[in-house]
């Protein structure tokens, strides 16, 4: 394993500890980007298009701007009529992450509803919201495409723009930059078996939207040519390349600085068009300039998961056995992004099955740019696909866990690897027993009393293991303290606190003496914290810098003569809780490094880099099993889930306060999904008519969590394998499973809303 | 320098006495932020519905986005920022603390002022919808117990998209049962 002669006593990993920044969360001392105080700041506004496709009139966009630039405090009006041209960027990261091809304020063109025209800069937020006011503009419309029906039943009109702005709808062949995970899939016979027991619906699901509740926040300023933009991003070296690449500079010019971020769940990266548009009005007034961005406009302009509808095909002989899943998915993306939901990305291994078709389709509508929100792919395609197995169980008259553990898989079948530790089997047998899953009576409509319907359903979740490179430096200071950094960034999840536990394991300092830091692009390079990936990622690069600091400290002490450890055998010399201990011999870590001076202050500060790790032989994948209590009155069409048990496999648990947080934060997420959440767009117009509602206090189950705690260590040496996201995923089909048994109703469009419950069957 | 500072309000902010000149369009939420320098009060929607926002006005919670700072000349106004006694945390933050009831953290100063509030509200004998799902002798002898229920009703108008709700009405609920009388 890993460096450790450690008393039971001193290990961190494992422990529920305070989260490190809590106190300054609970005082209001911490800082996020818009809390960032500078002198001489000016504020911006953003103005948007009103219509989903055609021109701003040159003239109205004119007028407007003189108008907007003579109200009172208005230092600059920035439109696509004086925006200094901004660079295309490169094709290899446009291509497959949804990065806009067409860079911000390029011309007049309107793709969608919400897409940025004009930035106004003032002396306060009122005089910049005024003045954007003031813009009124007039468009050439043009017919838009607002819908896959549309693009997939008219022809296909050209490109536009060299390629930027395209239309109609493609055939996507794999998963972001993962090969591996195939979009167009198919394994085993070439035609359906001719079974009695079958399934064939189409399920969908609506646009949901990220909504963290900070608001996207950026300031931009330059000394000289060099840029520093504080913005709530969750992917620091990605945004200092993409705005080094709108910008025609070297990345060395430019610095990203993110303290920390209020929630983002798969938004605030990619979609940096405004922050761009910032530093530019910052380049031109000489002033550092700061935007914030209104609620609504978060719906439009950081992404949002798009609308899929789903059709699910299973085919089973009569005991239940699979013998054929087909899972087809058509969904949206922008007309000037790339981007898939990969829905049916599960349904390729989740159950044993000879034979698997998957397929996507993308139109390109004219609407926002989308991109990854908890669980793409996962959170809608589980709901396609687990809805279809509890229909599959009603079918044939089984009970819906007892068809899952029938057509369980021992290895992945996408590539014919075993799972490099999969608990499945023990999530379902444990939250079966946590929640009385066996007294569950088969026929829907069986657990009623005083009108109120009560149903229970249940759903296998998933999650891949990621992993990729890493780096992270250590310095060590005179005083005995030692700072762990690294590009990452603390999105809520407890990650700087997460570290400083593996680091403490892994060198044998004491908690106190350690400190881990994220939130500036100068730290070493890590990749976006998202896909579940930042525990394994830097986690194994902390480990490693963590773990070469000990050794490095013990040959120091080894071959320090003036040491009272010199001359002794390395593996003679422990460190242990911020001691160092050899032959009953201890001294502080503290005091050795102060003995040492510059000479060990040197060799104990570096920086390490790591891959992203070799799966080779298996596959490393988060399983987990939730069970939940749905009450549903018809009379007034309400359901409300009343508890939930849910029972995680996601590798080793490095803090147990943590997780249980974050797997209560995505089962919520997906009551939301299930229940609540649709961006309610017109339409006619496509503009926003109405709110979007989110889980309240009032609307949550009751908990039960509980994590299998076995460590995968093919996936890093630490042995996690992520937990941002499972939660999240196959909460809305144990819902609407629930909502079934209770009802005996099978709603297959999200959210379920009144409307859906009201009508009783008749 | 600010082109509509049009009026000059008196405002009493964590005990501190404050006299500034405001543009009459300003909301209470971005003077505390953008004037005064006191940002931990959040901005989560601007309008009234997430209530990140919260702080509390002559002792009453209110929702800072929807209050115009000319509005409010003359009161009393208690942040996040003036809840701990120096280094002293209130048993609200304490109990946040110990029951990890936050996450990203961005929610938090709200969800603290709110229940601070809410908590005082409860013991001087306000009801709420929650009230009257069970026993009516508890309504009508005023003051009904702290529940669960009761808490997560009163406490519906402040969103944690996180979702660290069950560890937000723990905390809650110790820090009650701790100032109780």
């Amino acid at each position: 394993m890993h460096n450790g002669h450690m008393a039971d006593g001193t290990r961190q990993i494992g422990l529920g500890i305070t989260r490190v920044e809590g106190r300054d969360k609970v005082t209001g001392r911490a800082r996020y980007t818009a809390d960032t105080a500078f002198d001489d700041l000016a504020y911006a506004a953003l103005v948007q298009s009103k219509i989903p496709h055609g021109t701003v009139t040159a003239a109205s966009m004119r007028d407007s701007s003189t108008r907007a630039a003579a109200a009172p405090g208005v230092l600059h009006v920035l439109t696509p009529l004086n925006c200094p041209v901004l660079q295309r960027l490169p094709t290899d990261l446009t291509f497959d992450l949804p990065l806009e091809r067409r860079p911000p304020l390029s011309d007049l063109t309107v793709q969608h509803v919400g897409q940025h025209m004009a930035l106004v800069v003032a002396d306060s937020p009122e005089n910049a919201t005024y003045a954007a006011s003031l813009f009124t503009q007039s468009y050439e419309p043009l017919p838009p495409q607002l819908s896959a029906e549309e693009v997939l039943a008219d022809p296909e009109p050209p490109d536009d723009k060299n390629g930027e702005i395209r239309h109609g709808s493609y055939l996507p062949d794999h998963f972001v930059k993962l090969d591996e995970e195939k979009l167009q899939d198919h394994r085993g016979p070439l035609t359906e078996p001719d079974l009695l027991a079958r399934v064939s619906a189409t399920y969908t699901t609506p646009l949901n939207a990220h909504y963290p509740i900070e608001l996207s926040a950026t300031i931009a300023e330059w000394h000289d040519e060099r840029l520093t933009i504080h913005d709530a991003t969750r992917w620091l070296t990605g945004e200092r390349a993409v705005l080094a690449a709108y910008l025609g500079l070297p990345e060395s010019a430019v610095r990203v600085l993110s303290p920390l971020v209020g929630g983002a769940f798969g938004s605030k990266s990619f979609l940096w068009m405004h922050v761009v548009l910032c530093a530019v009005a910052a380049r031109e007034i000489g002033r550092p300039v700061k935007l914030v961005m209104t609620r609504n406009q978060m719906f439009s302009s950081t992404g949002h998961r798009p609308r899929t509808r789903q059709h699910v095909r299973l085919v089973a002989d009569d005991d239940g056995a699979l013998a054929s899943i087909e899972h087809h998915t058509v969904t949206e993306t922008s007309t000037v992004a790339h981007f898939c939901e990969p829905a049916g990305l599960s349904s390729r291994f989740l159950y044993h099955s000879p034979r698997l078709v998957v397929s996507h389709r993308v139109a390109r509508i004219n609407a926002p740019t989308p991109c990854f929100m908890r669980g793409p792919g996962e959170a809608p395609g589980l709901f396609a696909l687990e809805s279809a197995v509890d229909e599959l169980a009603v079918e044939l008259g089984i009970d819906p866990l007892a068809l899952r553990i029938r057509n369980h898989a021992s290895l992945d079948q996408t590539n014919g690897k075993p799972w490099a530790g999969k608990h499945l089997l023990d999530c379902y047998e444990v939250g079966a027993q946590r929640f009385g899953w066996d007294n569950r009576p088969l026929a829907p409509r069986s657990l009623s009393a005083g009108g109120i319907h009560r149903g229970w359903g249940m759903a296998t979740a998933t999650y891949p293991g990621r992993r990729m490179p890493a780096a992270c430096s250590v310095t060590t200071s005179i005083d005995g303290s030692v700072r762990f950094a690294s590009a990452t960034h603390e999105i809520g999840t407890g990650v700087r606190t997460a570290m400083g536990q593996i680091a403490a394991d892994a060198s044998g300092l004491s908690p106190s003496q350690l400190t881990f830091d994220s939130g500036d692009s100068l730290f070493p390079d890590a990749p976006y914290s998202g896909a579940s990936q930042t525990t394994a990622t830097v986690g194994s690069a902390v480990f490693a810098a963590a773990s070469q600091w000990a050794t490095r400290l013990v040959a120091l002490l080894s071959t320090d003569e003036q040491s009272p450890f010199g001359g002794r055998r390395r593996d003679e010399i422990d460190l242990v809780g911020g001691e160092v201990v050899s032959r009953g011999h201890r001294r502080a870590i503290a005091d050795v490094i102060a003995d040492g001076g510059q000479r060990y202050l040197d060799e104990l500060s570096f920086t390490v880099s790591v891959d992203g790790g070799d799966q080779r032989d298996t596959v490393s994948q988060s399983f987990g099993a939730h069970f939940c209590e749905v009450e549903v009155d018809e009379e007034i069409g309400r359901a409300a889930v009343t508890r939930w048990v849910a029972v995680m496999d996601c590798g080793r648990v490095i803090n147990p306060a943590l997780a249980r947080n974050q797997v209560m934060g995505g089962i919520t997420f997906g009551v939301g999904m299930a229940l609540l959440e649709q961006v309610p767009y017109d339409t006619r117009t496509a503009q926003m008519i109405g709110e979007y509602y989110v889980p309240t206090h009032a609307d949550r189950p009751d908990f039960d969590i509980t994590f299998i705690d076995e460590p995968d260590y093919a996936l890093d040496p630490i042995g996690v394998r992520g937990i941002g996201e499972i939660g999240a995923c196959g909460v809305a089909a144990a819902v609407a499973n629930a909502i079934f048994h209770a009802t005996g109703r099978r709603i297959r469009d999200l959210p379920i809303t009144v409307e859906q419950l009201m009508n009783p069957e008749d | 320098m600010d082109t509509h500072a049009e009026h000059d309000i008196s405002l009493r902010i964590n005990g501190s006495p404050h006299r500034i000149s405001v543009d009459v369009r300003t909301t209470l939420l971005d003077l505390l932020r953008e004037r005064i320098g006191l940002t931990g009060t959040k901005k989560g929607c601007d309008h009234g519905l997430c209530g990140a926002c919260t702080v509390t006005l002559d002792g009453e919670r209110i929702l800072s986005c929807l209050t115009l700072a000319v509005s409010v000349d003359g009161a009393a106004v208690t942040t996040i920022e003036g809840l701990a006694a120096g280094e002293d945390l209130d048993p609200l933050q304490r109990a946040f603390l110990d029951h990890d009831a936050f996450q990203c953290g961005y929610c938090t100063p709200g969800q603290i002022s709110s229940a601070h509030a809410m908590l005082r509200e409860h013991s001087r004998g306000d009801l709420s919808a929650a009230s009257f799902d069970g026993d009516q002798r508890r309504v009508r002898d005023g003051c009904p117990p702290l529940t669960e229920g009761e808490i997560r009703e009163r406490m519906a108008g402040n969103i944690c998209r996180c979702g660290a709700y069950s560890n937000i009405v723990d905390a809650i609920s110790a820090a009650g049962a701790a100032t109780e009388r």
